[in-house]
């Protein structure tokens, strides 16, 4: 019998590069829905950093921020942007601006979702501590309500 | 020592630490008595008293296979994954037909979220031992995380043929179950773990936690039971688009129905935590 591969008895676990058990798919879901778009890729992203993918990921987090900038762009700054807004708010009245964010939120957690599924059931099946959702869900929360606020003024302007 | 050997094949630690006690206080430098206590500790969950004792015992003899074995999945414990590795690589080059060593590496990169890598030893252990109970094992797992509850797992086949009748075994068609919505079959092959493993804290958890999500309280909150976030996601669109279309043609019934649903929401967050507390095993 042929004996063992060589790359198999390679360590992987060196210094820097050992992933950690990412935050919970309930923290990620409700920082999502609380904390609007950019909250939503806030927690995606550090869940990114946490596994070591983020050269696999920075692809997807570059091209939905870029979504998000030329969406509400479009959304402010021309005639079908201004009907789209007119229609929602006509639909959901003053709710109409939370609602997008959290529609958009949670389609930013469930594309995460796919990303790190398969890290997600890894973690879940192997019973592995996760990093406390309290701590990194609030400041995603604050740092995507911020973020909004300040991207909607400016977008306003 | 082969009374002991077998008594810790047995699990029984306290008939194993009984006898152990005169032979040790008899002969206390003695490697093989030493490292049978080591076991033994490792065994009963004390695990501080079994890594000092197994340090000893590799200062002794370095090259004992059995004292590395037990150093690895110590190391594993603390999770000190780095020096697992260390050792566990250790082990493979020097025994690299021994089908355990390559199954305890995969429940290593299980741990540390390299499920390829973990495939791929599971894989290179089963050529040399098919019926390898640990590779299997890990083969199982990488199963359920390539494709939860979709597939049949090969390697969950395979150990209901080659080992029917062990814990381990038990346990994974227990997640299969559970995977598919089958949560009170997965219930009853888990109660009766319990009763052969009355002290084993996981096996504890796992019944409670398939008693409340099978509770007949818990019926209403069926779709984020069994579909998770995806349920409730699905249950806040319908319920937030449904209401704004009724409340146009129907502004009562309209609130009427948003009171049963947040009071649905309510019920979804406060219940199971208050269940949970109120349950015992």
């Amino acid at each position: 019998m042929s004996g063992p591969r060589e790359d198999l008895l390679q360590p992987t676990l060196t210094g820097n590069a050992r992933a950690a058990a990412p935050y919970s798919v309930q923290t990620t879901f409700l920082t999502g829905f609380f904390g609007g778009p950019f909250g939503a890729l806030a927690i995606c992203a550090t869940n990114s950093v946490r596994l070591r993918r983020v050269s696999k990921d920075v692809a997807v987090w570059v091209v939905l921020l870029a979504a998000l900038a030329l969406g509400g762009w479009l959304l402010f700054h021309s005639t079908a942007g201004a009907d789209v807004r007119s229609w929602f708010t006509d639909q959901f009245g003053g709710r109409a601006a939370r609602l997008s964010g959290q529609v958009s939120g949670l389609a930013i957690v469930g594309i995460g979702y796919l990303l790190h599924r398969k890290e997600q059931v890894n973690a879940d099946l192997m019973g592995l501590t996760r990093p406390n959702g309290w701590i990194g869900g609030v400041v995603c929360i604050v740092f995507g309500i911020m973020l909004s606020v300040a991207y909607i003024s400016i977008l306003m302007e | 020592m082969q009374q002991v050997e077998a008594l810790l094949q047995r699990r029984r630690v306290d008939q194993a630490r009984a006898l152990l006690k005169p032979a040790l206080s008899e002969h206390p430098e003695h490697a093989g008595l030493l490292l049978q206590s080591a076991w033994t500790d490792y065994l009963d969950d004390r695990n501080d008293d079994a890594l000092a004792t197994v340090r000893q015992v590799l200062l002794s003899d370095p090259n004992d296979d059995s004292a590395r074995l037990l150093y690895f999945e110590l190391l594993m414990e603390r999770e000190d994954n780095v020096d697992a590795e260390r050792v566990i690589i250790e082990l493979l080059r020097e025994y690299p037909e021994h089908a355990h060593y390559y199954g305890r590496y995969a429940q290593l990169m299980l741990k540390t979220l390299n499920f390829d890598k973990s495939r791929q030893l599971s894989l290179e252990g089963l050529k040399y031992d098919p019926d390898s109970v640990e590779c299997l094992a890990a083969q199982t797992v990488c199963d359920f995380i390539e494709q939860p509850g979709k597939t049949t797992s090969q390697g969950l086949q395979q150990l209901l043929v080659h080992h029917p009748q062990s814990v381990r075994t038990l346990l994974l068609v227990v997640v299969s179950l559970e995977q598919r919505g089958q949560r009170r079959e997965a219930l009853s092959i888990a109660r009766e773990l319990l009763r052969a493993q009355p002290d084993n804290e996981g096996i504890v958890d796992i019944v409670k936690q398939l008693r409340l999500v099978t509770h007949w309280s818990m019926w209403p909150l069926w779709p984020v039971v069994r579909f998770g976030w995806t349920g409730s996601v699905a249950i806040w669109l319908i319920a937030v688009f449904g209401l704004n279309a009724l409340r146009r043609s129907d502004p009562p019934l309209a609130a009427t129905i948003g009171l049963v649903v947040f009071a649905y929401v309510v019920y979804s967050w406060v219940w199971p935590p208050i269940l949970k507390r109120l349950m015992r095993v």
